[in-house]
């Protein structure tokens, strides 16, 4: 087991080079002007000149990149060309925005896919059944826009003054305030890596209301994540669902099922007790493959309900021209997606005592 | 803007993230111990500010007046500084008294008062500035003497300003303003719809008439002091010819274009500047729409059937091009339809787009447009017809001659005379088409008072009142750049400096008059060529410290000396003081 | 979803002459007709692709003309006007109303579903050719080869598909054909990944060292042995990753990236209008609804072939 993860480790090395080398190449090549971007669109020559020996711009490019894989050895990931600030310290503010989302959208997508996969697999071939695939096929093929648009106006306008009015953008309401948990605690003075993680865990919102027992705070996160976590989940519950109910139908098939409901075990049990927990196996892949389309869709969901996390803060960072930010997010990206794939993997192992990782 | 290794909070982060995907992933879940760990030093560039302070601390008692520059001499008949070469128009700035203050300048500016207004040219603390330059923390940690302080800026998501203790003008009426931004407009106005917001800026085209119809609604339309044009490069073909100019000049529809694609409040463009700014509109009005005449004059050219090009654009909603790719393809079928020239649209990106422009490369038809600075006519034709911009190709050397006369005037009354023959120059040569002048509005909650829009898009919300609640929000379109506005220019973080910090001058709320600020009077000399400004006395500013004629001289000078060891912003390159006081002291080199 | 079928029997020549042959094709489509999505989906399709055919008979107006000063009356975003709603008689019909620049909607969608099926095809069908030649080598060819372009194909999936496709179309350029191109690359590692194991797990077999004790050279027995059938689960594959790519591409050119003006495809008829999604909801729901429709179709048809062509599920 131990070796496996080491393998595995070392696999993704070569990957997360890949993984550099293709986003400098990128960013590089992408038409357009990092100072106009940054400055204005008044920015004179002069000005730009300056700007580019600032930021090293005016070096060869191979120059640039060793320059960049050097840092980011050493781990400093660069200073915004927009914001002027580390890469880091946008990231720390804005990860978790996207964390927050994407672990609803996920939780969403789980439980609903599950037990919608559940029903339809129990009642096979009812109209139960045929409604819960339709509804699946359908969560498929609705783009996220689409589905936003149409929540936000449905829960915003129509619904407005209704119980069930939800805001349709945004993280809280003016006004309700986040107490960062360095300041609650009288942490301010604390420095180093345990404060970047403090603040990390502080700007997750609904950590902090738990943290502080802030219920206010907590409702009002709940509220603005509703919206967009399931527009966000839709698409990969409906792959849950359908993944559940054929993996079910699969099990239930299975000799030992059969041996059970022989001995006059109640079905519900049969169910429950020996076919999920065999059925779940080939779902943990599936759910833990999703987090890739919900990074992804997470870039159009935060657009539209306006959402400051890391997806939106690349494709401003596209537009505007940002290279180092393009570069920094992307990383990390990409080294928490291979984190996730391995930690799949492994669960799969751990669930499943006939896989042996080697 | 050091490149220092920044390992820790680095891996900090990915152990963080690593805990919280293990976290999901059901393998882990995080120790309390890993928020709680240790305390070290580091990522408070606010809290530890170095010190590096310039030695000349001013005492309290004492008042020595700041001259600068200090040492050397603006050659104004040169173009030189110490020698090297300067093409600014200020020659001095001096502290004369701690309330006086003497700008002498090269050559007579009569919009000056105009440019210190602009909200770029706020006054800051000489030890503020100290203090918090050289580490950048007052790009996101303003101090100013307005009516707001800035109280949270959550990156990304919002800022909240609070009343300014030390505010001695009439009270805020909001004792909080929250504002907020969104790039969509229709997702402004379900914020404002749905009691979100009290209040916000731009509303879409199509969503005027919504807003006008709701009783809990208002609308505040915003004249447009901006102007979309359909350039031409005089040096590609067949631009070249001022005929097939002409004839795009007149075989546009410019009147069915306003009507039916720009919001409320825009008016067809008659001449390049608009109306409201002295001597915009003065002289002969653009061609009326005749198409047949336009087919004839083509026809003349050589083109009876017309030819194909470009009309190049970006997609970029600005106030003088509401709905960019909609209105290129209503003028691309007035071009088929009128004049049969069939040109395909090409779309750059923003910034490509500029740059293009700016180099005199978009070769076929491309719309682009100028929003207004400050209120003067130089803002406009000086930069489009006189050497700002190679978009058009080379100059007009008659267009050039009278915009350097009219410059040159000593009132507004004096240089009509030349601007008319600006404009009807403009209109006889057609290096563009003025097409309209984009209106925009603001909208509020009904119960909003005070409740306004801003030609300068400068609106002031310390003369707002929010019904009975004490908290005004506010929506615009995105989240300003940083707060430290000498070294900003996008309107976003303009309008949120302009709460906090005062210039010299300011505008009339909702007018594009000056009206002064932090200054009581500021009086030209008889040629125009020195400012003597009479300081306001008993200013504070919201850190306690007290305002006085060396802060505004240190407040200009560090924009002007780009040798300053305090010429540092976000971007450091102070790109207004460039384009309205013309260049800076020791320039870097190129 | 590996589905290794035994191999199809596609010889012509068939040893049992005048007695019917068991095929395994003619097996599944009989099984595929008894799934009941597959038919909803294969319906849908083809009421699609005729539109499609047709597009130039069923919609009223040209979908690239603004009707301004054409029409009168005519003015952006006009609501729908159906005579058999109780519209005026003298005031022209517009099923769907007209859009920001006075064009017929209805028309525009008519004409976007001949874009939207384009799209769908081309762009799986360019990640499927590269992606079955990348896991074919990776498979048949082994250790080295496999490892560098598993590894590449690794990169590609570290990526959020759509970021990756963002900044490739930045580069490329707006457009059409760069969004498909983009979507096609990001969608190579799957089919790709699907080959190699179908090709891992067909090499092994009795049938394949067979076609090697007689001789035949590696690229023969890859191309008439492993590909053929290794091509139902890429089939299956393909035909759900059709909705996505159409999609996918739907949403580049709803973030302006895609399609140009003027053509009518439905992505950018919806970023386009989004804004006036409050003040004429239907210039956003009829092309939202149109790519749902299409989309649903090839999800339905997918999952029914899948069905169809699992032999567990044959029961």
């Amino acid at each position: 087991m131990t070796r496996y993860i080491i393998r595995r480790l070392l696999l993704s090395i070569p990957v997360l080079l890949g993984v550099v080398i293709l986003v400098f190449i990128l960013a590089r090549i992408i038409p357009g002007d990092p100072c106009r971007a940054a400055l204005g669109e008044r920015a004179t020559d002069a000005i730009c000149n300056a700007f580019n020996v600032r930021y090293g711009l005016d070096q060869p490019i191979p120059v640039q990149f060793l320059t960049y894989v050097g840092n980011v050895a050493t781990g400093d990931l660069g200073d915004s060309i927009r914001f002027g600030r580390p890469v880091s310290q946008i990231l720390v503010e804005r990860l978790p925005v996207t964390l927050e989302l994407t672990v609803y959208a996920l939780i969403f997508a789980a439980v609903f896919g599950i037990l919608l996969g559940r029903l339809s697999a129990i009642r096979r071939n009812s109209p139960i059944d045929v409604a819960t695939m339709v509804v699946a096929n359908l969560g498929v093929s609705i783009p996220v826009f689409v589905l936003g648009l149409f929540f936000a106006y449905l829960f915003a306008v129509v619904l407005k003054g209704t119980p069930l009015s939800l805001p349709p953008s945004g993280r809280l309401t003016p006004g309700v305030e986040v107490i960062p948990l360095a300041k609650a605690w009288g942490l301010t003075s604390l420095g180093g890596p345990p404060r970047v993680v403090l603040d990390f865990l502080s700007n997750v919102n609904t950590i902090n209301a738990v943290l502080t027992l802030n219920g206010s705070l907590l409702v009002d996160t709940l509220r603005h994540m509703i919206l967009p976590a399931v527009a966000l989940g839709t698409i990969p519950m409906a792959i849950i669902a359908r993944m559940t109910r054929s993996s079910l139908l699969d099990v239930l098939g299975l000799d030992y099922i059969r041996t059970a409901r022989a001995k006059g075990v109640r079905e519900r049990d049969v169910v429950a007790k020996h076919g999920m927990r065999n059925a779940l196996l080939p779902v943990v892949t599936v759910i833990g493959l999703s987090l890739g389309g919900l990074l992804s869709g997470a870039v159009l969901t935060e657009t539209i309900f306006n959402l400051a996390g890391i997806g939106r803060t690349i494709t401003e960072a596209i537009q505007g021209r940002d290279y180092i930010i393009i570069q920094g997010v992307v990383i990390i990206v990409a080294i928490i997606y291979i984190v996730v794939n391995l930690v799949v993997d492994i669960s799969y192992a751990l669930l499943d005592p006939r896989i042996r990782l080697t | 803007m050091s490149r220092t290794p920044r390992r820790s909070p680095l891996l900090a982060l990915l152990a963080t993230a690593g805990i919280l995907v293990a976290a999901c992933g059901g393998a882990a879940t995080p120790s309390p111990a890993a928020s709680t760990a240790a305390p070290a030093a580091a990522s408070a560039a606010a809290s530890t500010a170095p010190s590096v302070a310039p030695s000349s601390a001013p005492s309290a008692a004492a008042f020595t007046p700041m001259v600068y520059p200090a040492t050397g001499n603006v050659d104004c008949a040169a173009k030189t500084f110490d020698g090297k070469a300067y093409t600014g128009e200020v020659k001095a700035i001096k502290a004369l008294d701690a309330k006086t203050v003497e700008f002498d300048l090269c050559v007579p500016d009569v919009a000056f008062l105009s440019k210190v207004a602009f909200s770029s040219f706020a006054i800051n603390d000489t030890d503020y500035l100290a203090a918090h330059v050289p580490d950048g923390s007052i790009v996101q940690q303003p101090n100013g003497t307005g009516p707001y302080m800035l109280k949270e800026w959550v990156k990304g998501d919002h800022i909240t300003l609070a009343a300014n203790p030390n505010w001695t003008g009439t009270p805020v009426l909001a004792p909080t303003v929250v504002v907020k931004w969104s790039a969509e407009a229709a997702q402004r106005l379900v914020e404002l719809q749905s009691g979100n917001v009290d209040g916000i800026d731009n509303v879409g085209t199509t969503d005027f008439e919504t807003v006008s119809k709701d009783s809990t609604l208002k609308l505040f339309p915003r004249e447009g002091l901006n102007t979309l044009y359909i350039g031409m490069n005089v040096a590609d073909k067949p631009w070249d010819n001022e005929k097939v100019r002409q004839a795009i000049g007149m075989g546009i529809d410019r009147a069915q274009i306003v009507k039916n694609f720009f919001p409320g409040g825009s008016s067809v463009a008659d001449y390049f500047t608009p109306c409201s700014i002295p001597n915009g509109c003065v002289g002969d009005p653009w061609y009326t729409f005749d198409p047949v005449a336009a087919k004839k004059l083509l026809a003349d050219a050589g083109f009876p059937n017309g030819f194909k090009t470009k009309l190049q654009l970006r997609d970029a909603v600005r106030g003088y091009m509401p709905q960019p790719k909609i209105i290129a393809q209503e003028i691309q079928s007035q071009l088929q339809k009128n004049l049969g020239i069939t040109a395909t649209i090409e779309v750059q990106e923003s910034t490509t787009y500029i740059d293009n422009s700016d180099a005199g490369k978009l070769d076929g038809l491309f719309l682009l447009g100028w929003g207004v600075d400050y209120p003067d006519q130089t803002d406009f034709v000086d930069y489009h017809f006189a050497g700002g911009t190679k978009a058009f190709g080379p100059l007009f050397p008659d267009v050039v001659g009278a915009i350097k006369k009219a410059a040159q005037g000593a009132s507004d009354d004096a240089r009509k005379a030349d601007y008319i023959t600006v404009n009807g120059l403009i209109k006889q040569h057609v290096p563009m088409v003025p097409v309209a002048h984009g209106g925009s509005a603001t909208a509020f909650k009904a119960d909003v008072e005070g409740a306004h829009s801003s030609p300068l898009t400068s609106e002031v919300f310390a003369v707002m009142k929010p019904g009975d609640r004490t908290q005004l929000v506010f929506s615009q379109n995105a989240e300003p750049g940083g707060l430290y506005c000498a070294d900003e220019s996008d309107g976003e973080s303009l309008r949120v400096c302009e709460q906090i910090t005062q210039g010299l001058y300011g505008y009339k709320v909702a007018g594009t008059a000056v009206e002064p600020a932090l200054a009581k009077q500021c009086t030209p000399s008889a040629d125009l060529m020195t400012w003597t400004c009479d300081l306001q006395e008993n200013i504070k500013f919201a850190d306690g410290s007290t305002f006085d004629a060396n802060d505004v001289v240190q407040s200009f000078a560090v924009q002007w000396d780009a040798a300053n060891p305090l010429h540092k912003g976000r971007t450091s390159d102070f790109s207004y003081w460039a384009g309205l006081f013309g260049g800076f002291l020791n320039p870097p080199a190129q | 979803m590996t589905l290794h079928a035994e191999p199809f029997s596609i010889e012509i020549a068939d040893p049992l002459a005048g007695q019917k042959p068991v095929s395994l094709l003619r097996d599944t489509l009989r099984n595929i007709l008894r799934q009941r999505s597959a038919i909803v989906g294969l319906t849908a399709l083809a009421f699609l692709v005729l539109v499609a055919i047709f597009a130039g008979v069923i919609a009223p107006f040209d979908p690239t003309q603004p009707l301004l000063g054409i029409e009168e009356n005519a003015r952006p975003r006009l609501a729908p006007c159906i005579h058999l709603l109780g519209c005026p008689a003298g005031q022209p019909e517009h099923l769907m109303g007209l859009d920001g620049n006075a064009r017929d909607v209805f028309s525009r969608v008519v004409f976007g579903s001949r874009v939207s099926l384009q799209i769908g095809f081309l762009t799986v069908g360019f990640a499927i050719i590269l992606g079955t030649i990348i896991g074919s080598i990776a498979g048949f060819f082994g250790s080295r080869a496999d490892n560098v372009l598993m590894r590449l194909m690794d990169v590609l999936l570290a990526f959020p598909a759509l970021l990756l496709a963002i900044a490739i179309v930045t580069v490329l350029g707006p457009g059409l054909i760069n969004a498909q191109l983009a979507i096609g690359i990001v969608a190579i590692p799957v089919y790709a990944r699907v080959m190699r194991a179908s090709v891992l797990s067909i090499r092994g077999q009795d049938f394949v060292a067979a076609s090697q004790a007689l001789g035949e050279s590696s690229g023969g027995i890859l191309m008439r042995r492993i590909v053929p059938n290794a091509l139902t689960p890429l089939i299956v594959q393909g035909t759900l990753g059709i909705a996505g790519a159409i999609i996918d591409v739907a949403a580049l050119s709803f973030l302006g990236l895609g399609a140009q003006p003027p053509l009518a495809e439905w992505g950018s008829m919806i970023g386009d209008e989004r804004n006036a999604v409050f003040s004429a909801p239907h210039l956003v729901l009829v092309p939202g609804i149109a790519i749902i429709i299409t989309c649903l179709s090839f999800n339905l048809l997918g999952d029914g072939l899948r069905d169809a062509l699992d032999p567990r599920l044959n029961r």
